[in-house]
């Protein structure tokens, strides 16, 4: 072949190979690839997260669920932030001081913060918020909230909030989510549940600013040019994307029309492996500890009353099985009620009950339930919320288990509104599987489900109605401590005494998964239920010198 | 809904209902007939009027009857707000207050009757702002998707149904009648979950969810051309289904008038084969198919629940979904009581459709 003609046939292969390259980079989002992008952050863009329904109001004075935090963290900031192994930093507050007893918190503000609306943000917001919102209404950091004796402004940047007793995880409710700070402006004087920024324009001090609310379709935050962290936030927008069905929000997401999902609820899990083939996103388990379980109703059944039955069935499970087939192995097998997720807390050492069929047969018997002609002891109820990938197939793995052992097990499959009511309210159940936050610190999560004044007939409550003095105490210690090791060492002793007396035989230590396409940069950084999008840029965006926004 | 729906198919007069009836057993002329015989009859007004009046028991009974299996149903929907977490009793106690949920049951339901009345639907729980506006805010996704999908559906498929009863049992019969077993047997749902891994993961070609892109500023024909191409997915999830459904009917309602005397009248008189069919034929032949798109029409407001859940359609069907899994009670009895409006409305243009279908259609009193 002569020279020219090769070298035409080279050229015309170079161009069309150039034109297919191009022509499937802008058909198909997979091949666009963002590679690693090193340096300084970058601006523009817009992020779409993902969600599976509206959130209930814009207003995080009055409601903590996770998904009202997803939106209003980027409208409202709190006192401080906590990064990715549950440390706080600043956020609102530029610093603070705790007393040596843990009775006095004082915060110094950061000056020249404003709200959306151009008002200056000061103590007497801080104040209001914690005393007529968050304080009153708030559910997750209740706890902490009781402990509040009260809250003095002194001078425009300065609170101090004095505690009746010590509460060690008080700063770890301060954080955007169960503390958001509120504008007293707009809020004192009037009905704080009706107020019209509940809804429409909430006025907040966020890095975003609420521009449209498109009830069962979307919700749009605009960038707020006067957010007081200088050059933040990098995105043009976020958009909150409605899509209530799993299988939707995943395709949605392969095909780009998302870009990020994050949070335990809105995680299609039933489609992980799937989604962990995709070449441009990153899939991080960060966010709150979680808890998934085989929880007994002690006052409620006198056969699970029976500790030597509990432990029967501990021997019965096959753990392992469980979170391989039926949670996808996403998740690790776990011995304590404190999952390794919060690990300084964490007892490895405490009693184990490994497979033993044999052993959980002898025991059964020996508690006076042999087996009939049909290889059956008795029958338990074994109830799980409908629809809910943590529980669906585990429960049917579990059944098949425990029938080896003569269990009789009739699934009672509920819809999450009857489940509150028939477990938490009325604890109509035997068993109960299901996954538990349990959030940065046993005293938030934890301690909620064993003690004794825990037992109150409301959601994720002590359920299992489990009473024990000596736990009573040592959670009581532990929240006191002012020291670590004191806490470490109470919350050590709690775990060995419930894996004795077994409540509960924890099974998993549930990730909390979320995703994100690797064009996306600097998410997942905080252990917290929300997402920091101050802290997210694109990077196709524009570059950003040093010295033109604050470093974190 | 099951119990729901045949109280509102049975909700007419005693006379429309044996009309229904007897569409169910015999054709369409042998009911005629019946109906002429010792009819006294009414002028359409009166026809009108009287249909009017009885749909106020009617709806009340509707507003009861839901209103008590609702509350009946278990779950708290104070509980289903404040989540996760234990929230303090006095905010509960606050919020039942508020939306009067501590008065007894006869209370709340003689409180809604007297709003109802006064054009009030209630306050919802989970949005926390008055029912009517949040059912208004949904009415045009669900119009968006529902009306070109029931015109869509009720042309073609008619047209499909003619065309198959043209020559029955030849190739153009079968391909009809095989897509219109599975338009009819395939869910909704399931459907559109394969032509979303089809058209928006494999081909790339539309978008898999959502009325419109966000975070895009779009405006004149391309926002216009943006909401075609999402529309387009659940549009055809929806349509395939009724137009089977109409497909089907009409094919079988031709067939059973091909063999009527005025058919071979019309033949002998020497009319072409097309006039027969179209000046002759089709009318007769449409009125169960009226029946059955008078179905479908009345549930134009309330949307396709499936369809909007899996394509996340912002549309009132998803909102019937969500407001039953929050316990949000005013906004599903208001859906009802808008669902069982237009059931009687339609119902009645229907009805009335047959007079102009069909001149010697006679209501007795």
């Amino acid at each position: 072949m002569n020279v020219k003609l090769r070298g035409k046939r080279i050229f015309q292969q170079t161009i069309t190979g150039a034109m297919l390259f191009i022509l499937l980079g802008i058909f198909t989002d997979r091949i666009v690839w963002a590679g690693p992008v090193e340096g300084n952050p970058r601006r523009g863009g817009t992020l779409i997260l993902g969600m599976t329904a509206d959130p209930s109001t814009l207003n995080c004075g009055i409601e903590s669920s996770q998904i009202v935090a997803m939106v209003t963290s980027s409208i409202y900031n709190g006192l401080i932030h906590l990064d990715e192994e549950s440390n706080p930093h600043p956020d609102l507050a530029q610093s603070w001081e705790i007393s040596a007893d843990g009775l006095l918190y004082t915060f110094q503000l950061r000056e020249n913060v404003k709200w959306h609306d151009g008002q200056p943000l000061t103590s007497a917001d801080v104040k209001f918020s914690f005393e007529n919102l968050v304080g009153k209404y708030n559910a997750r950091g209740r706890e902490a909230y009781r402990s509040i004796k009260a809250i003095e402004t002194a001078g425009p940047l300065t609170v101090k909030i004095s505690l009746k007793k010590a509460y060690s995880p008080f700063l770890e409710v301060l954080t955007a989510h169960d503390g958001c700070i509120m504008p007293r402006h707009l809020y004192e004087g009037t009905d704080v549940l009706k107020n019209p920024h509940n809804d429409v324009n909430p006025v907040g001090s966020g890095p975003f600013k609420f521009k449209e609310w498109k009830k069962g379709s979307h919700i749009t935050l605009v960038r707020n040019e006067n957010y007081f962290k200088k050059g933040r936030p990098f995105l043009d927008s976020v958009v909150y994307r409605i899509i209530p069905n799993a299988a939707t929000r995943a395709i949605a997401f392969e095909t780009g029309e998302i870009n990020a999902i994050f949070a335990s609820n809105s995680f299609p899990y039933q489609h992980v492996d799937r989604l962990k083939k995709l070449r441009n996103a990153t899939i991080k388990d960060i966010g709150s500890p979680s808890l998934i379980g085989l929880n007994f109703n002690l006052k409620g059944n006198p056969i699970v009353a029976k500790r030597e039955v509990r432990v029967a069935i501990a021997h019965a499970i096959d753990k392992k099985f469980i979170v391989e087939k039926g949670l996808r192995a996403v998740g690790k097998v776990i011995d304590s009620v404190i999952p390794p997720g919060i690990p300084w807390a964490y007892n490895a050492n405490v009693p184990k009950y490994p497979v033993d069929l044999k052993k959980a047969n002898g025991l059964l018997d020996e508690a006076g339930y042999p087996k009939n002609a049909a290889g059956m002891r008795f029958q338990l109820r074994l109830a799980f919320e409908a629809g809910n990938d943590n529980s669906e197939r585990p429960v049917q793995i579990l059944r098949e288990q425990l029938k080896a052992a003569g269990i009789d097990i009739k699934l009672e499959r509920f819809e999450r509104s009857v489940m509150l009511e028939k477990i938490f309210q009325k604890y109509d159940f035997d068993l109960w599987f299901g996954p538990l936050t349990t959030r940065g610190h046993p005293a938030l999560g934890t301690a909620r489900l064993y003690t004794t004044t825990s037992i109150t007939g409301q959601p994720f409550t002590n359920f299992t109605r489990y009473s024990n003095p000596k736990v009573d105490q040592l959670f009581e210690q532990a929240v006191t401590a002012t020291k670590k090791q004191d806490m470490v060492k109470a919350y050590y002793e709690v775990q060995d005494i419930l894996m004795r007396d077994l409540p509960t035989i924890p099974v998993a230590d549930r990730l909390q998964l979320n995703i994100i396409k690797d064009q996306f940069r600097g998410a997942l950084t905080s252990t917290e239920t929300y997402e920091r999008t101050d802290e997210i840029w694109w990077v196709k965006g524009a570059p950003v010198k040093d010295g033109d926004f604050e470093r974190d | 809904m099951l119990v729901f729906n045949l109280l509102l198919h049975n909700s007419s007069t005693p006379v429309l209902q044996s009309l229904r009836d007897d569409q169910a057993q015999r054709s369409p002329r042998d009911f005629l007939g019946s109906l002429l015989e010792n009819t006294s009859p009414v002028s359409p007004t009166n026809f009108i009027l009287r249909r009017l009046f009885h749909a106020v028991p009617l709806l009340v009974c509707v507003i009861v009857f839901n209103f008590t299996l609702i509350h009946l149903a278990p779950g708290d929907p104070i509980q289903a707000l404040v989540g996760e977490f234990p929230a303090p009793e006095a905010y509960v106690a606050e919020m039942r207050r508020a939306f009067g949920l501590d008065q007894p049951l006869y209370v709340q339901l003689l409180l809604y009757l007297k709003n109802v009345l006064t054009g009030d639907l209630g306050f919802s729980f989970y949005y926390r702002q008055p029912v009517a506006s949040v059912i208004l805010d949904r009415v045009p996704a669900t119009l968006q998707l529902m009306v070109p999908a029931l015109i869509f559906s009720a042309i073609v498929g008619v047209l499909l149904g003619i065309l198959a009863a043209r020559k029955p049992y030849s190739i153009s019969d079968n391909a009809i009648s095989a897509f219109s077993l599975f338009g009819y047997c395939v869910p909704a749902f399931w459907l559109g979950q394969m032509l979303m891994v089809i058209f928006s993961i494999e081909l790339g070609w539309l978008p898999s969810q959502g009325i419109k892109t966000v975070g895009a500023d779009l405006d004149g024909w391309s926002s216009f051309f943006d909401r075609i191409t999402h529309l387009l997915l659940p549009f055809a999830a929806l349509a395939i289904r009724h137009l089977a459904v109409n497909a089907r009917m009409m094919r079988s309602s031709m067939l059973e008038v091909a063999f009527e005397d005025f058919v071979m009248v019309a033949r002998a008189k020497g009319l072409a084969e097309k006039d027969v069919t179209a000046r002759h034929m089709v009318p007769n032949a449409l009125m169960p198919v009226v029946t059955i798109i008078g179905v479908d029409v009345s549930f134009l407001f309330t949307g396709s629940v499936l369809v909007e859940t899996v394509f996340g359609w912002p549309g009132i069907g998803r909102l019937m979904y969500e407001s039953i899994v929050k316990r949000d009670y005013p906004v599903l009895m208001g859906n009802f009581l808008i669902t069982t409006a237009l059931v009687v409305a339609v119902n009645l243009i229907v009805d009335l459709v047959y007079l102009w279908l069909d001149p010697r259609v006679k209501y007795k009193k």
